[in-house]
């Protein structure tokens, strides 16, 4: 009887162990090709009539790095998966969203890039190539999360590729001009 | 005599343009979308006003002269995106047959023309938007001018056609009114106001018309809708109203003219795929107060598509 309550506790502590360690264990390792596809997924508020979405399918196709789009009207989302090589412009984004006529809310964006240090702050640079072949360089701020310092235990030096996927939100314009960056509340990275 | 009785009561075909020329995701009645199918697809439809039920004063009463009214109106409306999702301009063209027969002297006479009917420029702007994650809450005011573009003098063997017999009014009017639009998931409710002022032409003025329409639209299938786009189906009830004031014709107000009506319209809608849908309606009346004595509407229906090809 004493034997079995002893192996019963075992059992649980393992379960729960698993449980506590397994996003641990699996953030940072290896993901399938689906899990690496670069994309921009937008909530789309008032994303209710099937007729409507035509003006947001149009719009959205308009951005020129924009490969194709899935508009799903149950979970009220846009998702752009952008051309090989190309980087999609979260701006564009909102702006064909509310010209298509409905509200952006949340982008959640999936993007390979060098994990480096900008103006002393831990952030992504992509490189990407332009419509008219030029190469763009796109910089999100990466915001101070325990995703974050797991990343930057796990890089080996700066200008390490990384593969992340995060809410980005628009930061503050930087100085006097009208540029922000976008800072990115990571919620999984793959070493690539 | 008879011929007089005739003319007064083809009067009420004034009624008919306010029916024909409304539009929208719901059949009959516009919506408050400026986007979509809304903002750029070319719409049109087949409608069909039938009314050989004679009224007095209210009350449905003997048709002597068996008189029967036939109206067939196949408008083209063709939208202009100006500024996104704010900012519409519709241009809307009738092509019209219309035609009355009666029963004199034991002989079926037939009188009436065909051809285009009078011009709509149309705006369409929404002044206001609250979307959420499951619905939206638009309001937009539509309003615009009618042309005397269709032909309102025509003639035939008794000599010049009835003002409510002619292809157009002659007149340059205007009309407007706001539109609220509501959707939740399968649940579409739509609310439109438009009062139409009607201006003299050849010393007549057809009646102001004050319309108010109401709609419920449910979308039956799918019950789930994915992925766009997906072809889909939406059921449509509508409640669609009319208050009409009497014409006046060399400054006196003709009494057989003007009226009460509300029609109850249960209609279908298949959105076949991203840029064509099929629909189609029956309008039956559940109220009719007419002035004087009229023919009263005894069914409409309409029948259309829209198409997107910009």
């Amino acid at each position: 009887m004493k034997t079995n309550n002893i192996g019963l506790r075992i059992s649980a502590l393992i379960i729960l162990a698993t449980l506590f360690i397994s996003p641990f264990l699996f953030a940072g390792e290896p993901a399938g090709k689906d899990d690496l596809k670069p994309r921009v997924t937008v909530q789309v508020d008032g994303l209710t009539c099937p007729f409507c979405a035509y003006g947001l399918e149009k719009r959205i196709q308009e951005i020129p790095a924009v490969e194709q789009s899935i508009i799903n009207l149950k979970k009220g989302t846009a998702e752009l998966i952008p051309k090989e090589g190309q980087h999609i412009d979260i701006d564009k984004v909102k702006a064909a969203v509310i010209a298509g006529g409905f509200t952006p809310r949340e982008i959640q964006v999936a993007v390979a890039g060098q994990f480096i240090e900008w103006n002393g702050i831990p952030a992504l640079s992509i490189i990407s190539t332009s419509r008219e072949d030029k190469k763009v360089k796109t910089i999100y701020v990466l915001k101070d999360n325990s995703q974050l310092k797991r990343l930057k235990a796990s890089v080996k030096s700066s200008g390490q590729k990384v593969f992340i996927t995060g809410i980005a939100s628009e930061a503050p314009p930087l100085g006097h001009t009208d540029h922000h960056p976008y800072i990115v509340d990571i919620e999984s990275f793959h070493i690539l | 005599m008879q011929i007089k009785l005739t003319l007064k009561l083809l009067i009420l075909f004034s009624i008919i343009p306010v029916v024909s020329f409304s539009q929208g995701p719901p059949i009959n009645t516009n919506t408050a979308f400026v986007v979509g199918l809304e903002g750029t697809a070319i719409r049109t439809f087949g409608k069909v006003v039938s009314k050989a039920s004679l009224y007095q004063n209210g009350e449905k009463i003997t048709n002597d002269l068996d008189q029967q009214v036939t109206v067939f109106a196949l408008p083209i409306m063709v939208p202009y995106e100006v500024i996104p999702n704010k900012l519409v301009v519709i241009g809307v063209i009738p092509f019209l047959n219309k035609e009355m027969n009666m029963t004199k002297e034991g002989t079926r006479q037939s009188r009436g023309d065909s051809g285009w009917g009078d011009l709509k420029l149309l705006a369409k702007y929404q002044f206001f938007q609250k979307d959420t994650r499951s619905s939206t809450l638009r309001m937009t005011f539509l309003g615009g001018i009618k042309l005397p573009t269709g032909k309102y003098n025509a003639s035939d063997a008794e000599g010049p056609l009835p003002r409510p017999l002619q292809l157009g009014s002659g007149s340059f009017d205007i009309l407007g009114g706001p539109i609220i639009t509501y959707v939740r998931n399968r649940l579409g409710i739509n609310a439109e106001v438009s009062f139409r002022k009607n201006t003299e032409a050849d010393n007549y003025r057809f009646g102001d018309i004050l319309s108010t329409n109401f709609v419920l639209g449910y979308r039956i299938l799918p019950k789930v809708y994915e992925t766009y786009p997906s072809p889909y189906a939406t059921a449509f009830l509508e409640l669609l109203s009319q208050f009409r004031g009497r014409d006046r014709e060399n400054g006196v107000e003709l009494e057989d003219t003007g009226g009460k009506v509300v029609l109850l319209s249960p209609g279908i809608q298949f959105v076949l795929s991203r840029t064509f849908l099929v629909e189609a309606s029956l309008q039956v009346p559940i109220f009719q107060d007419l002035n004087g004595t009229q023919l009263g509407i005894d069914f409409s229906s309409t029948f259309g598509i829209r198409w997107l090809i910009f």
